[in-house]
């Protein structure tokens, strides 16, 4: 009778997972085509469509910032950003539109690495991600997500998300979320939709982090403290 | 969907003699297409010419009397790209129009060899619907797929195979195909292919993962095309891997074909 129930059960989750609405994990879609940059000489993450990107922005890159991958390489510190296999990229969604980009979560399936391929236009893309069966993304069967892509540096596969990527002070940075509204389906009303690009999605570039440091300042504070503290003795 | 293709001439006919120095040939095959349409939603495709091509009289005669059974219970979408793209017809034995669908329009409604349809079968079991018609030969050029946007369509003739490699529509990178695996198939649902002349996967498409490299068809099934309207494009077969003009895309898939 357990097992009846168990099987019952994950029958149901397996519905369950076909039921949720897929996209199409791809940054060279004919109408959603975007790119993925190091991060500028500033270290500051910056966000925008160029003139290579569909749809076509006048975005310019800060200096510094190139195309991650398109090439093969070493992997490994210094980063070598023309090194497909040092990056990772990953969708983050979230059920329903107009969500934060802080409560978007991973979506297990949509994972992939950077291109190595030398040709020029696949610079700053990754090779797409395309799961059969697809799970989707939870909880959207409704139809719609916001979604945003994010990136960071893997560290030889070892540094598997971007919460790691932040505590372990490597590149890492993550698109604009935008609202997709036309998620595929499996069955659907009046018929099932096909899964969805990544529509809206603009170009992004890393950011660096550094150790945090205190200021002059509070260094000169501390050092007074401690000059007076052993003055009084 | 199992289809059993009989192509049953190679035939004949107009022997009209002008004179008796010259005498003309027709050479045309015609013949008949079962596809199957099982429980669930699928794409079906009429590849099969006939003088009168709309829905109706197509299936007329295999609507079933009772009412309540077979095509009584299916329900098919005629796509257009736009805004509330599709059209419901509605067989229906004991419909209240002359034709037996609920909709007039049905007799208006074409599904040329080329174009496709989705269809919702509520039966339990396969519906098997029969065309009959002339296989189209010589060049041909599929007017359903335009562009920009979404086109739901067949190959113009009854060939299974690969849709790229053995039907002859060039592979255009980014753009997309969209295949339908009934609920009967061992991964249902959706399987998008992006072309992507530079994949990883060995053809010149980004796959889904455990199915065919290139998109694939059976007789009777179509697909969904989406296309991205650009001045040229990089294409492969049969166009050899080099960039090509589409100069849009109503004229994108064309081949030759011949029975013979």
């Amino acid at each position: 009778m357990k097992k009846t129930l168990l099987i019952g059960l994950f029958s149901a989750m397996a519905l369950g997972a076909y039921a949720q609405g897929t996209i199409n994990f791809n940054d060279r879609a004919g109408d959603a085509t975007f790119h993925i940059y190091s991060p500028q000489t500033s270290g500051v993450a910056q966000n925008g469509s160029t003139a290579t990107d569909v749809p076509a922005g006048s975005f310019v890159f800060g200096s510094g910032s190139v195309l991650i991958g398109g090439s093969s390489g070493a992997a490994g510190l210094p980063v070598n950003y023309g090194f497909g296999n040092n990056f990772t990229a990953q969708l983050y969604a979230a059920p329903g539109t107009g969500d934060a980009a802080s409560s978007l979560l991973p979506v297990t399936q949509y994972v992939a690495l950077f291109r190595q391929t030398p040709q020029a236009v696949l610079a700053g893309t990754f090779i797409p991600a395309t799961p059969s069966p697809d799970a989707g993304i939870p909880n959207t069967s409704g139809g719609s997500a916001t979604v945003a892509v994010a990136a960071w540096y893997n560290a030889g596969g070892t540094i598997t998300s971007l919460a790691e990527a932040e505590a372990d002070l490597v590149p890492w940075g993550e698109s604009l979320p935008v609202n997709l509204t036309a998620l595929g389906t499996v069955t659907g009303t009046p018929v099932p939709n096909p899964a969805e690009d990544l529509v809206g999605i603009q170009s992004f570039s890393l950011q660096t982090q550094t150790i945090p440091e205190p200021s002059t300042i509070a260094l000169c504070v501390l050092g007074a403290g401690a000059f007076l503290a052993r003055r009084k003795k | 969907m199992r289809t059993k293709t009989l192509l049953l001439s190679g035939v004949v006919a107009a022997l009209t003699s002008a004179s008796l120095m010259a005498q003309v040939y027709s050479l045309n095959a015609v013949g008949y297409i079962n596809v199957t349409i099982p429980p669930g939603f699928s794409i079906v495709a009429n590849q099969l010419n006939t003088t009168n091509n709309n829905i109706s009289p197509l299936l007329d005669s295999q609507i079933n009397p009772d009412g309540v059974s077979g095509l009584n219970l299916c329900t098919f979408y005629k796509f257009a790209n736009g805004p509330g793209p599709y059209t419901t017809l509605q067989p229906d034995f004991f419909s209240v129009n002359t034709i037996p669908w609920d909709q007039a329009y049905a007799s208006n409604t074409t599904l040329n060899p080329g174009e496709a349809m989705f269809v919702k079968n509520l039966n339990t079991t396969n519906v098997v619907v029969t065309f009959v018609g002339t296989v189209l030969q010589g060049s041909l050029t599929n007017t359903a797929l335009v562009g920009p946007g979404f086109s739901l369509v067949s190959s113009l003739v009854p060939q299974a195979g690969r849709v790229d490699v053995d039907l002859g529509l060039p592979e255009v990178d980014t753009d997309n195909v969209y295949i339908y695996n009934p609920s009967t198939a061992t991964v249902p649902g959706w399987q998008t292919y992006t072309g992507d002349e530079f994949s990883t996967q060995g053809q010149p498409w980004d796959s889904p993962t455990g199915q065919p490299l290139n998109p694939t068809v059976v007789v009777g099934q179509g697909f969904f095309y989406h296309a991205f309207e650009t001045g040229s494009a990089i294409g492969n077969a049969p166009n050899g891997g080099t960039t090509y003009t589409t100069g849009g895309y109503s004229a994108l898939w064309t081949r030759t074909f011949n029975v013979n």
